[in-house]
């Protein structure tokens, strides 16, 4: 994977989050700019739906797992979600006009498939399956991770619901804010607010937790 | 896309939060994010792709067209698992039975009540809550252990609804890989899961279901759908520990030779055919013979003995024990320990505890089938997990238990096992049968010799049933079922078969005529009569449809329909109805905006 610096954070004064539930709901119809480049994904995807919803429907898998595993974090539900989110997509493809990116479109169905999920809570945690993370690292720090990784969870659960998919989208996904707008059906400042205040709160909630320092600070220091 | 990670700079980062933002907690973030970003979901092979697809295809709710796709995908009903369900059973046949069915109808299921049928909503769940309760009154710490996670498990199970068991085989296999317990399974379409288990080993299911087996087991997933497990044992021993399933949820477990049918029940199955009862009831059939076998007891050549001792013996008798302690205190808080019959009754309608294993065959190993009403996730209590749990399968499975014996051979529980000292009533005993569903769906009660013994060997006219039917039917062969169908005068299955065939006039008539009596035909007679354009019939069909499994996608229909036909004043306590009765139903949050909605 590469990682090239391409979000920017533009602190917003107004604090639009009220101003933007209701366009949340709105339904996508091509209030989105049209895009340009197809990318090879954006192709295949394309080619899929030609061919129908089987097809469709494997193309977008992969993809709409990651996108809600990054969402909801792991937990044990998230081939229920999966499949909720792919019922979604069925339901949704056909009125895709093409007025945004393919990915853009099936992503916003999928957050607000998440959305719903949000509000469910977990009970079989003991039961999640941890994919296993960065091989590079050695076992401990792999645990550390995994923890660190719970935590940020955690922290995102007490989040509003649309500052943490404003954080998943825009730090997890790497989307731009104005990508991650889209995808929201918001303004691109409102996402940066969104983030914004993601970050903050995240920051508050996790700055003294031991684990999360360990991961910055490096391995020496043991929680 | 999200391949193309973009990663958000730390001086991007720190120039836009400087002002509020540590740079150490800047980088901290960037850090959690990336990880949060590199932990991929777990890999799902091409079997569980499949499965994943085909049931997202199958849950679909707009009809599908007929021709892009297999009948049993077409609709939501039409799940084959489901249709087996709505079948009649094939043990159940005496008129005795469905008369003594109704008091613990009364008890267990005032409203859904349309027992044989799969009752799988939220009452289940408050039910099993209930049951909870008065559990948790017990002093045992352990045992109290075990409720909470019995009910934690019958909450998620609730929550997760019918989806789950699409997935149920696949995440297992998930499980049993990091265990490094089991090798080479691979799951594909028509079996959902094979595979051998190469050591002594204990798989958990995510459905809380434990499986023990010993060396060289080869179980396969026939089914794994939401409404029944159906697994095979081909060789080797496996000791199932069966989670609480929801109403109408089934454990099936086939395997040469024999097939079992299980209530709340601890017992092992062999491959060479013997059943091994440790508690509770199991209904087992072999080449035209079939016998209640209860605890102590064991099927052995086609006859029924007392039962010796079996590879899995100590986990039976361990499960089994367990299981009866659990039993015994929730009679005993309710102060009834002298009934024990009544008292599980009683617990067998409002916990559905009385485990259920459907049906066993044997192959060539031993299987063991735990249904208790006892959960063992941690192995804490029983050494190699085989502890039994099967809480009620589910309705019919419950209900089944009682009756069924008249209909095969009744067997004397046998008390003096250790394994049932404690035992109340097998559910053999608490159990009903559910409603005669032959009378109910308008097809005739196939004798228990004339069912099929065996999953596979036998192939002759005897082996057609109803389920067989669907199958055929799913399987595109609806020409072939319909004419079996109406040679044997299965009203319900000609229906089926015709709808399959595009036939929907034909097939609307006959749901029409069985639909008072009849959920499933009630709510698929709507469907057919949706597809065909027909609102005022489907609405028609829908009012009449008496309480069954399907309560909650007829009312939700009714509630479309009538919103479609623009009749929102009619619909709107109708969503009150379905929100208050399913609040976890798939349509649940559509139906509490309804109000709002324009």
């Amino acid at each position: 994977m590469t990682f090239s610096a391409t979000l920017r954070l533009v602190p917003s004064t107004e604090d639009d989050v009220e101003e933007t539930i209701a366009s949340v709901a709105r339904d996508d119809d091509g209030s989105n700019e049209p895009v340009g480049r197809v990318d090879p994904l954006e192709r295949e995807l394309d080619e899929a739906l030609a061919r129908g919803d089987e097809a469709i429907l494997r193309a977008l898998l992969p993809h709409v797992r990651r996108w809600l595993q990054r969402l909801l974090g792991n937990r044990p539900d998230l081939d229920d979600a999966t499949q909720d989110a792919l019922l979604a997509l069925l339901d949704a493809l056909p009125r895709f006009r093409r007025e945004s990116k393919l990915t853009t479109y099936a992503h916003r169905v999928v957050v607000r498939v998440a959305y719903r999920y949000f509000r469910k809570r977990s009970r079989e945690e003991a039961l999640v399956l941890v994919a296993p993370p960065l091989d590079t690292l050695d076992p401990e720090s792999r645990a550390i991770d995994r923890e660190a990784l719970r935590r940020l969870y955690r922290a995102l659960g007490k989040l509003p619901e649309k500052r943490r998919v404003a954080f998943v989208l825009c730090c997890v996904d790497g989307l731009e804010p104005q990508e991650a707008a889209e995808i929201e059906g918001v303004t691109a400042v409102a996402m940066r607010s969104r983030l914004f205040h993601a970050r903050e709160e995240i920051a508050r909630l996790l700055g003294s937790d031991p684990y999360v320092q360990a991961l910055t600070r490096g391995k020496e220091v043991r929680p | 896309m999200s391949d193309e990670i973009r990663d958000p700079s730390e001086r991007d980062l720190r120039d836009a939060d400087a002002s509020t933002m540590s740079e150490a907690d800047a980088r901290a973030l960037d850090r959690l994010a990336r990880l949060a970003r590199e932990a991929e979901p777990p890999k799902l092979s091409a079997g569980e792709t499949d499965a994943l697809v085909l049931a997202v295809l199958a849950r679909r709710k707009e009809p599908v067209r007929v021709d892009s796709m297999p009948p049993s995908l077409r609709d939501e009903p039409l799940t084959p698992a489901e249709r087996e369900l709505a079948r009649p059973d094939p043990l159940e046949t005496s008129s005795e039975a469905a008369s003594a069915r109704e008091p613990r109808h009364a008890l267990a299921e005032e409203r859904d009540a349309v027992p044989g049928a799969p009752a799988r909503d939220a009452r289940g769940h408050e039910r099993a809550r209930a049951g909870d309760e008065r559990v948790d009154a017990a002093p045992d710490e352990r045992v109290d252990e075990r409720v909470d996670e019995l009910a934690a498990r019958r909450a998620d199970r609730a929550a997760a609804g019918r989806r789950r068991w699409a997935w149920a085989a696949a995440a297992a296999l998930a499980l049993g890989a990091i265990g490094g317990s089991l090798g080479g399974f691979a799951i594909g379409r028509g079996e959902i899961a094979r595979g051998e288990v190469e050591a002594p080993s204990r798989l958990l299911l995510p459905t809380g279901d434990a499986i023990v087996t010993t060396p060289g087991a080869e179980l396969a997933f026939v089914e794994s759908s939401d409404a029944a497990r159906h697994i095979e044992v081909r060789s080797g021993t496996v000791l199932f520990d069966v989670a609480p399933l929801a109403p109408g949820e089934r454990f099936v477990v086939n395997a040469r030779g024999v097939r079992a049918e299980v209530r709340g029940t601890v017992f092992s199955v062999g491959a060479d055919a013997r059943v091994r009862v440790y508690e509770g009831a199991v209904a087992v059939e072999q080449r035209g013979g079939s016998a209640l076998v209860t605890a102590g007891r064991m099927w052995v050549d086609g006859a029924v003995r007392a039962r010796d001792e079996g590879p899995l013996e100590a986990q039976g008798l361990e499960a089994a024990a367990r299981r009866t302690t659990i039993a015994a205190r929730e009679v005993d808080t309710q102060g009834d320990a002298s009934d024990a019959v009544v008292a599980s009754a009683d617990l067998a309608g409002s916990v559905e505890s009385a485990g259920a294993v459907d049906r066993t065959s044997v192959a060539n190993g031993d299987v063991g089938l735990g249904g208790a009403n006892d959960t063992n996730e941690t192995g804490a209590n029983a050494p190699i997990g085989a502890s039994g749990v099967g809480d009620g399968l589910g309705a019919r499975a419950v209900e089944r238990g009682a009756a069924n014996a008249p209909a095969t051979v009744r067997v004397t529980p046998d008390v003096s096992t250790a394994a049932r000292a404690t035992s109340t009533s097998p559910p053999s005993r608490r159990g009903q049968p559910p409603t005669s569903p032959s009378s109910r769906r308008g097809q005739p009660p196939t004798s228990p010799s004339s069912r099929p013994t065996s999953a596979r060997g036998t192939n002759d006219d005897a082996r057609i049933t109803p389920e067989r039917l669907a199958q055929w039917i799913a399987g595109g062969e609806a020409e072939r079922a319909l004419v079996e169908a109406r040679r044997r005068g299965w009203r319900l299955s000609e229906a089926d078969a015709l709808r399959a065939l595009r036939r929907g006039e034909e097939a609307l008539t006959i749901y029409e005529r069985l639909a008072s009596r009849d959920g499933y035909a009630a709510f698929t007679g709507a469907r057919v009569a949706q597809e065909l354009g027909d609102r005022q019939r489907a609405l028609a069909l829908l009012e009449r449809a008496p309480a069954s499994a399907f309560d909650e996608r007829a009312l939700g229909l009714r509630v479309r329909l009538l919103v479609e036909g623009g009749r929102r004043a009619e619909a709107l306590p109708l969503a009150a109805r379905y929100v208050e009765r399913f609040p976890n139903g798939s349509l649940a949050e559509w139906m509490r905006a309804l109000p709002d909605a324009e």
